[in-house]
């Protein structure tokens, strides 16, 4: 929901971005350069669509 | 969880045997076959572990738990390889508790200790390779043709005439014929899946999308949600409870007292919660009531100074006379799994016997528990293991299903035993505190002469209930990875001794003893090339000339991370190198220090040498997964007490690393061809000495106490 919500403004956020968004979320998985990644491979998607 | 090598007798539990009912398995006498050949509907069953369907989707069926380490990608990959399976037709199903799927490391069926490919590396790749053979035996039977003349390729068999027919189309035949005793496993230069990159996990669709069912998604008609209150202080007893109110909360069904606290049986969590709430206890709290961390540290370090049973003594460390001689005390505080998933177990005792589904990582020993809980037989125990979200070793511990069991017994009806954060951040459990004591010796020529450690800490052996202080006294948990110090030093000399602070409950917690243990010797060795003024690379280096698999970890990730070269200005650098769980690896971090102390990771460098590799991508994503958990830990990780009490409670006290937090990872893998180690927790043990020998650099302090965030 951070993630979809950051990209209804921004399709191509930066990290600094992705951080300021994501924060809130909490990864016990250690997942979050993976996160990071889908958010802008979805982003850079999204904007062909 | 002692990961032993796997012996001829354990491998002889893939002997091949033919059993009644017109199927065969591959495997050995397998009780719960008639319910296997029943699931697999029109499909057939070839063996216990994979059933092939008319249209030629390959079902393979794993004993292990997924907590997301992705065991249910690299077990059917292991089968697939062998099978020469169509990759894009392999799908995977949780097994039951069957013998079929006891793990061959710990000889009961459950997962952790990083032992999944370990254990199964060879019995799977052999069911997938027996079921190859059955299947071409079936095609040269179709054909009348002799089997050396057919190969298999993607789910055919192939024959050098052009003929083909599809695993699919031969399934039924093959399950019915006898399976060869011997099978020829692939060289590994013939592997086509193991090894290489680019093999999807088979459930990140349905995690995606949120199909897949965690333990918590469970819902029972007339179920009850059941939560417990707790003493507060370890040990403690309920000595009155009015529980009028919590009754009069809406939708509170029951509240009754079990051995663990005073649990409210609700028509939801919310409401079992505000029945929680509203109950009036008085507890006993027992001899806890003054626990302190302070006690407990002091208790720690009185135990490392006298020493206790020696785990290992080389040379002559008394006589030693070093020309320089250093000494330190370490300490490692409490820690808690926080699994992101709430732990919880829904169980219904039926008068036939006991269903229960969970997120464990130990279903086979929880199969025994119950039956003793319930008084069933073992074989009246179904567990229905559903996904883990998270386990770290937290969910090989039996309380939630036993907890869940007792309550759905009382109940009469199927109940959801759940624990809130709170309950698991305060409910023990905890990787045990650890302080030790530690010296080093050097020659002139700042040469290591000299190591001793005094470890003491609580007992993982004695604290987990299955297992006993063997009879040297040394808790195996407690000093690996330090009496196991690679460094080639004449005089070392390593004791332990047993402390029970409070009598916690302590546990496994990913890379156990590692987790503490390595940060002391990582962070002492680095000490002491200091001392030596030399680098703390290659007085590392210089010590493990008779430790090729060490040193090899240790300069691959020195080369990529440009160890000795410039960085930006205010960035150090820290190493460290540890084996576990059968993997070399070794990390470097990239550290900034602000002026108030506040340590930045920017960058981690780890090379990990674990032999050869199922899916590399998912070895990859399980060091940075280990890395981020050590660091967690490393930076902010401690349960503390006061009063009797633990003073944390969630996330807000109990810290996890956030996004903005999380440095650039790289891994790279030492190529190998030598037998796979684990690789669900040889990350997370370098992550804390490494972090920590950087600040170092930058600042000169040494932090000898965890979290380095005090």
């Amino acid at each position: 929901m951070s993630a979809s919500a950051l990209l209804a403004k921004n399709r191509a956020p930066s990290d600094a971005d992705i951080d300021a968004a994501m924060s809130g979320n909490v990864c016990r998985c250690g997942t979050y350069n993976q996160i990071r990644a889908a958010i802008k491979d979805a982003g850079a998607s999204a904007k062909g669509a | 969880m002692r990961a032993k090598p796997m012996n001829a007798s354990r491998r002889e539990f893939l002997k091949t045997s033919a059993i009644a009912g017109g199927g065969l398995i591959v495997g050995f006498t397998l009780p719960g076959a008639a319910r296997f050949a029943q699931a697999a509907g029109k499909e057939a069953q070839i063996n216990a572990y994979l059933r092939i369907a008319p249209n030629n989707a390959i079902t393979v069926v794993c004993g292990l738990s997924e907590m997301g380490q992705g065991v249910h990608t690299a077990i059917p990959m292991l089968v697939a390889e062998e099978l020469d399976a169509d990759w894009s037709r392999v799908r995977v199903e949780q097994a039951g508790v069957d013998k079929a799927f006891v793990n061959p490391i710990f000889g009961i069926q459950a997962t952790g200790g990083s032992t999944a490919v370990r254990g199964h590396w060879e019995p799977m790749r052999r069911a997938g390779a027996t079921a190859r053979a059955m299947l071409i035996a079936a095609a040269a039977e179709s054909w009348k043709a002799d089997a050396a003349d057919c190969r298999t390729e993607r789910g055919m068999v192939i024959h050098t005439s052009g003929k083909k027919l599809s695993y699919g189309q031969l399934a039924e035949k093959a399950a019915k014929l006898t399976p060869p005793k011997d099978v020829k496993l692939k060289d590994p230069k013939q592997f086509n899946l193991l090894g290489k990159s680019g093999t999807k996990r088979l459930d990140t669709v349905a995690k995606s999308t949120g199909r897949a069912k965690f333990g918590l998604d469970v819902y029972l008609p007339g179920m009850l949600t059941a939560v417990i209150a707790y003493p507060p202080v370890p040990g403690g007893k309920a000595a009155s409870v009015n529980d009028a109110k919590a009754k009069a909360v809406r939708g509170v069904r029951q509240v009754v007292q079990i051995p663990s606290g005073v649990a409210v049986l609700a028509d939801g969590y919310w409401a079992a919660k505000l029945g929680r709430d509203a109950l009036e206890i008085k507890w006993d709290h027992g001899a806890n009531a003054s626990l302190s961390s302070e006690g407990i540290s002091k208790m720690l370090s009185a135990g490392a100074a006298a020493g206790g049973a020696v785990g290992r003594n080389e040379g002559d460390a008394k006589a030693a006379t070093p020309a320089k001689k250093i000494e330190a005390e370490y300490e490692a505080p409490y820690l808690s799994h926080s699994c992101m998933e709430p732990l919880n177990c829904t169980a219904w005792v039926k008068k036939d016997g006991v269903e229960i589904w969970a997120g464990t990582q130990s279903q086979g020993p929880a199969q025994g528990i119950l039956s003793q809980v319930a008084g069933v037989r073992p074989g009246q125990v179904k567990v229905n293991t559903m996904y883990l979200g998270g386990g770290f070793g937290r969910r090989f511990a039996p309380d939630p299903v036993i907890g869940a069991t007792v309550l759905s017994k009382i109940a009469g009806k199927p109940v959801k035993l759940v624990y809130s954060r709170e309950d698991d951040t305060r409910g023990y459990f905890y990787r045990p505190a650890s302080v030790t004591k530690m010296t080093g010796g050097l020659d002139a020529n700042g040469v290591a002469t000299l190591f001793t450690a005094n470890v003491a800490s609580p007992s993982i052996m004695e604290g987990s209930h299955f297992m006993k202080l063997p009879p040297d006294g040394v808790d195996e948990f407690g000093v690996e990875g330090i009496r196991d110090c690679p460094y080639d030093i004449p005089n070392l000399h390593i004791e332990y001794s047993r402390q029970e602070p409070g009598n916690l409950q302590v546990w496994f917690w990913r890379s156990v003893g590692h987790s503490q243990n390595s940060f002391f010797l990582e962070s002492f060795i680095d000490e002491m090339a200091h001392a030596a003024g030399k680098d703390p690379f290659e007085f590392r280096r210089a010590l493990l000339g008779k430790q090729p698999r060490y040193k090899g970890a240790l300069e691959l990730a020195a080369e990529k991370a440009d160890w000795g070269k410039p960085l930006p200005a205010g960035v150090h650098r820290g190493i460290a190198v540890v084996f576990s769980f059968g993997s070399w690896c070794a990390e470097v971090a990239e550290v900034s220090v602000g002026s108030d102390g506040t340590p930045r990771v920017h960058r981690v460098v780890a090379a990990v040498d674990c032999g050869m590799t199922v899916n590399p991508d998912i070895v990859k994503r399980q060091i940075e997964s280990a890395i981020v958990f050590g660091l967690t830990a490393a930076l902010y990780g401690k349960i503390t007490f006061k009063d009797g009490r633990v003073e944390q409670s969630n996330f807000h006290d109990y810290r996890m690393l956030r996004m903005n937090e999380m440095p650039k990872v790289e891994v790279h893998i030492v190529p190998s061809t030598e037998a796979p180690g684990g690789i669900g927790e040889p990350g997370t043990p370098p992550i804390a000495p490494a972090v920590a020998n950087a600040m170092f650099a930058a600042t000169g302090k040494r932090i000898r106490k965890l979290p380095l965030l005090g």
